[in-house]
């Protein structure tokens, strides 16, 4: 019965400790009546080798242990879908930011090779966290809706209202939206920092002029509405006039600030230690490159005159379209 | 994939067959202590009455039984050996009550199901209604 008692203690160690000696009772109780039953049929005692077959149509320790946990699953199937694809966003986002982060530190940094691929030596542990959080956040959601029946307590009259058909916009397209500008505003942000990072190597003998230091804080807001509109539709996909005012508004404020940044030139100039020591090469090279930025600037202020054209038209073809009925929904 | 007459995959078949018994099998359970019996001759009742059932199934699902309240359980000496006696509770008896009933519509639904399925065989949805 050596085997016997070896298998109960293992189950024991996977129990619940208030209740492992009672389920470790039961248990050897029933064990030895399969034995003696067996014995019986067979007219003899049973080898080890019979005990051991027992044992193992039993189950392994772990598993018949299992089964007597109070809570049997740390997140059940109704989040599963969602805390899938919530993870698979979370791990991509992750990927990306870091690629970014290690795309900058090789520009600032001489051997750009090798500290691209330190940095992004990060990402295991990065990913690690976000699955980490991810996780526990589901988990505590499960447990808690699992308890309270927060569930049981929504309201269908705050279901959104029907949309036409023509005015669900595309969640991918407003994820890859919101990325691009969370990108571009850490972009953005580090480039008083490095200048390098909007000019390159020309950041060696060219400074900005006073203008991007004025137009900074417009730059951050408008591309911080930009995201917080790219958000609001990627968790509500669908048009809404308020939306359309916000686009229209947003690529005004775009058109405004091109503008304005255009009328202010020279927007950039040669450094002052530079120019001392080039003296009017470097004048040359400064004319060129304000020469690039009205062009960049021109192009700006058109792309962002078309957008608001074009979402003006949306509007309007939007407005039109018919509210679908249930039937209509459930087809 | 199960179309016409090929045989259903046998994992999906085992899958379905689980979830369908599983619930019957707490019916049975409950059934089954109407008289009181300990775990190895409970579940030597069941499998004579051809439900078969893993230790590893029945013994949690007393205890989650007896935690809901639903049967009562006592350590006993029998034949030089301390077994645990499990018996339905006055709670279990009115459950027990409310859950045949239940099992009972099922059928009786299912026969109807069956019945009209059987007057104009696979007949798709558009045209039953």
């Amino acid at each position: 019965m050596d085997l016997l008692a070896r298998y109960l203690q293992s189950v024991k160690f996977f129990l619940p400790s208030d209740s492992q000696d009672d389920i470790v009772r039961e248990l050897e109780e029933d064990l030895r009546a399969q034995m003696e039953d067996r014995e019986s049929e067979l007219g003899r005692s049973l080898t080890d080798e019979e005990r051991s077959e027992i044992l193992k149509r039993h189950g392994h320790p772990m598993l018949v242990a299992g089964r007597y946990g109070r809570r049997q699953r740390l997140i059940g199937p109704a989040f599963f879908p969602m805390y899938a694809f919530v993870m698979k966003l979370g791990l991509g986002i992750c990927l990306l930011v870091t690629a970014v982060l290690a795309a900058v530190s090789a520009v600032m940094d001489g051997d750009a090779a090798s500290q691209f691929g330190h940095a992004l030596l990060a990402y295991p542990g990065r990913a690690l966290m976000v699955f980490a959080w991810t996780t526990l956040s589901f988990a505590a959601l499960d447990y808690a809706l699992t308890r309270w029946d927060v569930a049981g307590t929504w309201d269908p009259k705050t279901l959104p209202r029907l949309q036409p058909n023509a005015s669900w916009t595309s969640r991918l397209n407003s994820l890859v939206e919101l990325i691009a500008t969370v990108v571009g505003l850490g972009w953005l942000l580090l480039v008083p920092k490095y200048p390098a990072l909007a000019m390159g190597p020309a950041a060696a003998v060219l400074a900005p002029t006073a203008i991007w230091t004025t137009m900074f804080l417009p730059l951050v807001g408008l591309v911080c509405a930009t995201a917080a509109l790219a958000c609001a539709n990627f968790l509500k996909p669908y048009w809404t006039p308020a939306r359309s005012a916000a686009r229209i508004a947003i690529q005004t404020a775009s058109f405004t600030i091109f503008a304005v940044l255009a009328r202010s030139g020279p927007w950039v100039s040669a450094r002052p230690d530079v120019a001392q020591r080039g003296g009017a090469s470097f004048d040359r090279f400064a004319e060129i490159a304000n020469n690039a930025c009205q062009v960049a600037l021109a192009i700006g202020s058109l792309i962002a005159l078309v957008e608001i054209v074009r979402e003006v038209l949306r509007w309007r073809a939007r407005r039109g379209s018919p509210v679908p009925d249930a039937a209509t929904v459930s087809r | 994939m199960a179309h016409g007459k090929q045989t259903p995959e046998p994992a999906l078949y085992d899958n379905l067959r689980l979830e369908l018994r599983r619930g019957s099998l707490t019916v049975a359970v409950l059934a089954a202590l109407r008289v009181e019996q300990y775990g190895y001759t409970l579940r030597k009742t069941l499998d004579d009455k051809g439900l078969v059932v893993e230790e590893g199934t029945l013994y949690p699902l007393l205890r989650r039984l007896e935690s809901q309240g639903l049967l009562t359980s006592e350590w006993r000496e029998e034949d030089k050996r301390s077994k645990r006696f499990y018996l339905l509770s006055g709670d279990g008896a009115r459950m027990l009550d409310l859950l045949l009933a239940e099992w009972q519509a099922i059928g009786r639904s299912l026969t109807g199901i069956l019945s009209e399925s059987d007057h104009g065989s696979a007949r798709p949805v558009s045209s039953v209604r």
